[in-house]
């Protein structure tokens, strides 16, 4: 499932200091050279979100925040085999708190990936800081919260190498298996800029922190298998962690999940006049032991959602419950339903609004939401794209 | 002098409105120039090169067919030679593709894996059938790479073999109208952008005007040739008042014409239509609104001329009509149906949003890599599969097919044609006969969209004599010519690397 209303972009206030970030963003090199087989090419996006959010407990004080959230993304490809991907992100390093009222506070800017990548479309090897292929609710899951619980479970920051393999034909949907080998990124890589959040150092403990690659990945995942005339993705994953300084047991993690793209209303003449519909279902466990190296530590997720898109709306309902058992202490049950409602103009543009019921540790809260974001594609292979025919 | 007025690259983010309005229709409906063949024999010099080009109030920087922004016309008929000298004044390679031509691949034939480099010339020569489908056909830049915005700058016009009317006598004498649709994106510069993207305004042109009149009597019956020459666009127009009679799609007449209140056609898709005159008064030509899909492209409305219904001026002739009642049934051509298949194949179109690549089963073109190999005298079926969130336009050049199912759900025959959009995560399967042995040789198919296909998606096919057995990996068909043309151009790969060192920037 398209993160469609997260995958969106900014608002018209910001259209003209953001075209000039992007200018200075378009390397200059990339306007230099044309032909097909002029190398390196350079695709340069930029996702920009601004988001207001309002948090409500039922015990404490209001809080309030309005950030924005921003991608770079920069792809170089050096020939048909080898590339280097980057992306920046500037967000919000201070998740919000009861009592907060903040506005663009606490915004720090780090290289969210930096990898090099060779593929030849059946073997993709990548080396570098990327995100491990481990779940996927935590990047597909739609809603402005959507993402909020099992955020925690995102194999981020982490540098290694990992291989994904393809097999067979695409008959039955596009079937790969891959293995990476990580450890948590400590280079100058895991600062920021802005509001610095700090070097990660050995200290700091934590799972994957540890003296070189003994964290461990391998994914099955199917793509676009055709059932009937949907599509179904699945993956299952395995991962072990190896435990910081301050753990005891190398984290076991397992997870499993799916998600399913049915069309409804799907015929060329229909989609073409705008009334293009789809279901989308996904579901998701994850089981996590030894959680944050810790014997005895356990964390269980589930999450399901369902988005239905008509023309340029989108209307998402997650549904995400975290239980974390701890040998020493009370088992603690979070959950977060939410709601969001998104519409596409025709620049690109989303704009959506969400609410969230969500219970984390204990307390109740009510998030409302608005977002209005933007994706504006810079520089799209723009060495074969000169200024002479 | 034209101004250069046009809007900023924000003017369409909330969907403003960026058509003209019915009064701005003043200047009549041109034709392009046109080439005829005479005895037998079209010989004609296109200069692929950039010009300022006025377009309606705008002025853009174009690349065009000798200064015609609407593209040349190109005229012959079954059985003539078409002879083509392309001289390329551009910085960039580019070639011309045949689009929709049953003709040989070879060498100095249809071969758009052929490219010419900056300051060269290469003469095609094209062989018509004597049998050849009389219809509608288009010609453009097949420069893989560079072929989006290259069509977008003006690169292509219409080649029509004459005949369509002559096979349905009813037709012959309407008035024939040949409209060339096209689009640009352009900065206030006149120059076009790097990056297509909705948030730019498009503009989309009838033989490179904006907003012309179109003129009709009441009784009048006019049959109306579409051409969409858009890159990447869609087309849903409608005509204020007014339906459409189909009578052919992509060259082919259909067996039994279908009235439609709009027509819908993607890139490189062509109709022939018939419009009927009708009560006097003015009715707008509308492109509707369109959306590609989830991960696709959304076209804004767009009027793009005025229909004007008149009676003759004194002393005018009344104009040929064509009662709706008209019961006409073409000859279609062979229906595979119930023929013998030879083979099945699949053929996937998906993408990766990470890298922005477009994939044929999962590879991106590669010059040297034969995708699929038939030998001559097969008639195979394939099915073709979008897994993608948006529309796939499928193409393949020299064998029309017939279109067998959509979704699973039979398709009447409706004859033969040379591209098939593709639903969302849907399937089409389509019957192609490879049994004529002028095509023998290497060619492709790949996504119309040409976004999609410069960045990937497109695949070689040969189709080889069982009797000499394909080519071997790696030799293109230059290599097999003799006689003085040969090397005249490069294989695309070297001409875009001699084209590196050309650019001088």
């Amino acid at each position: 499932m398209r993160n469609s209303i997260r995958m969106a972009a900014q608002a018209c206030a910001a259209v003209s200091s953001l075209s000039m970030i992007l200018a200075l963003a378009t390397p200059a090199a990339a306007q230099s050279a044309v032909g097909d087989s002029a190398w390196p090419k350079v695709g340069t996006e930029t996702q920009v979100d601004f988001e207001y959010d309002h948090l409500s407990p039922k015990h404490d004080r209001d809080g309030g925040a309005l950030n924005i959230q921003a991608g770079q993304q920069t792809l170089i490809e050096l020939d048909n085999r080898w590339s280097v991907s980057n992306l920046l992100t500037l967000q919000p390093m201070q998740s919000l708190q009861p009592g907060d009222h903040r506005v663009l506070a606490d915004h720090g800017l780090f290289a969210e990936e930096l990898f090099a990548r060779w593929n030849n479309q059946r073997v993709n090897i990548k080396v570098g800081k990327f995100a491990q292929n481990f779940a996927r609710a935590w990047y597909l899951t739609p809603g402005l919260y959507g993402q909020d619980i099992v955020g925690d479970y995102a194999l981020g920051e982490t540098l290694g190498a990992e291989a994904q393999v393809m097999l067979g034909d695409e008959t039955f949907g596009l079937h790969q298996v891959s293995a990476s080998a990580f450890m948590a990124d400590r280079t100058i890589l895991s600062e920021s800029l802005f509001y610095n959040r700090g070097r990660l150092t050995r200290d700091a403990g934590g799972s994957a922190n540890t003296s070189g690659l003994k964290s461990f990945v391998v994914s099955y995942d199917a793509t676009n298998v055709p059932v009937g005339h949907a599509a179904l993705d699945y993956q299952i994953s395995l991962a072990s962690l190896g435990h910081g300084v301050d753990g005891d047991k190398d984290e076991r993690r397992g997870s499993a999940g799916f998600n399913f793209n049915i069309p409804l209303n799907g015929s060329v003449e229909e989609t073409l006049r705008g009334r293009f519909s789809e279901l989308r279902l996904l579901a998701e466990a994850v089981r996590i032991d030894s959680a944050d190296g810790i014997s005895g530590q356990r964390r269980d997720y589930l999450i399901g959602a369902v988005e239905y898109q008509r023309g340029q709306w989108v209307f998402d309902l997650t549904a995400s419950d975290r239980r974390s058992m701890d040998p020493f202490a009370p088992a603690v049950h979070d959950k977060l339903q939410s709601v969001a409602i998104g519409y596409s103009l025709p620049s690109d543009m989303v704009v959506a609004v969400g609410l969230a019921h969500e219970v984390i540790g204990g307390q109740d809260g009510i998030l409302v939401g608005l977002q209005v974001s933007q994706t504006l594609t810079t520089c799209d292979r723009c060495l074969i794209r000169g200024r002479h025919y | 002098m034209a101004t250069s007025t046009l809007a900023g690259p924000f003017d369409t983010l909330f969907g403003s409105e960026t058509s003209l309005p019915a009064s701005a229709a003043v200047e009549p409906l041109h034709n392009p120039v046109e080439y005829r063949s005479e005895n037998g024999r079209l010989d004609v010099t296109l200069e692929a090169k950039v010009v300022r080009t006025k377009v309606g109030k705008f002025e853009i920087s174009a690349a065009t067919y000798n200064g015609v922004y609407g593209g040349p016309v190109l005229r012959v008929k079954p059985g003539d030679t078409l002879h083509v000298t392309l001289i390329n004044h551009l910085k960039q390679v580019t070639n011309i593709h045949f689009h929709g031509l049953s003709v040989s691949p070879k060498g100095h034939g249809d071969n758009a894996m052929k490219a010419i480099a900056p300051g060269e010339s290469w003469d095609y020569e094209i062989d018509i059938p004597a049998d050849h489908r009389a219809g509608l056909y288009w010609y453009h830049t097949h420069a893989h790479g560079f072929a989006e915005r290259q069509l977008m700058a003006g690169l292509s016009g219409m080649l029509v073999i004459e005949g369509f009317q002559k096979a349905e006598p009813e037709l012959a004498p309407l008035k024939e109208r040949l409209f060339a649709l096209k689009d640009f994106q352009a900065d206030s510069h006149g120059d076009l952008y790097r990056v297509l993207k909705a948030y730019h305004r498009d503009i989309r042109t009838i033989n490179g005007q904006l907003m012309p009149r179109i003129d009709i009597q009441p009784d009048e019956t006019q049959l109306w040739r579409l051409s969409n020459q858009t890159a990447n666009a869609f087309f849903r127009l409608s005509l204020e008042g007014h339906t459409f009679r189909i009578v052919g799609r992509d060259a082919a007449p259909v067996p039994h014409p279908e009235t439609v209140n709009e027509v819908m056609f993607g890139p490189s898709q062509r109709l022939d239509v018939l419009v009927d005159g009708g009560a006097p008064g003015s009715y707008k030509l509308v492109s509707e609104r369109t959306l590609t899909g989830p991960q696709g492209d959304e076209f804004p409305a767009q009027n793009m001329a005025l229909m004007v219904v008149a009676p003759p001026a004194s002393g005018e002739a009344k104009a040929a009509g064509l009662p709706a009642s008209s019961q006409m049934v073409a000859n279609a051509g062979s229906d595979m149906s119930k023929a013998t298949m030879t083979g099945n194949r699949l053929v996937v179109f998906s993408s990766d949003d990470a890298t922005g690549l477009f994939f044929i089963n999962h590879r991106i073109f590669d010059h040297q890599r034969v995708e699929v190999k038939v030998p001559l005298g097969s008639v195979e079926e394939w099915t073709i599969r979008n897994s993608a969130d948006e529309l796939h336009i499928f193409h393949i050049h020299q064998a029309p097919f017939q279109v067998m199912s959509v979704n699973g759900v039979a398709q009447p025959f409706n004859g033969l044609v040379d591209t098939v959009t593709v639903p969302i995560h849907g399937e089409v399967k389509m019957r192609i006969a490879f049994t004529d042995p002028k095509i023998v040789g290497r060619f492709m198919f790949h996504c119309h969209i040409l976004e999609h296909e410069d960045k990937g998606m497109m695949a070689q096919i040969e189709v080889f004599d069982p009797k000499v057995g394909p080519m071997p990996e790696g030799m293109q068909h230059d290599h097999n010519m003799g006689g003085s043309m040969a090397g005249a151009a490069m294989p695309m790969h070297d001409a875009a690397a001699a084209a590196d060192t050309n650019v001088g920037r």
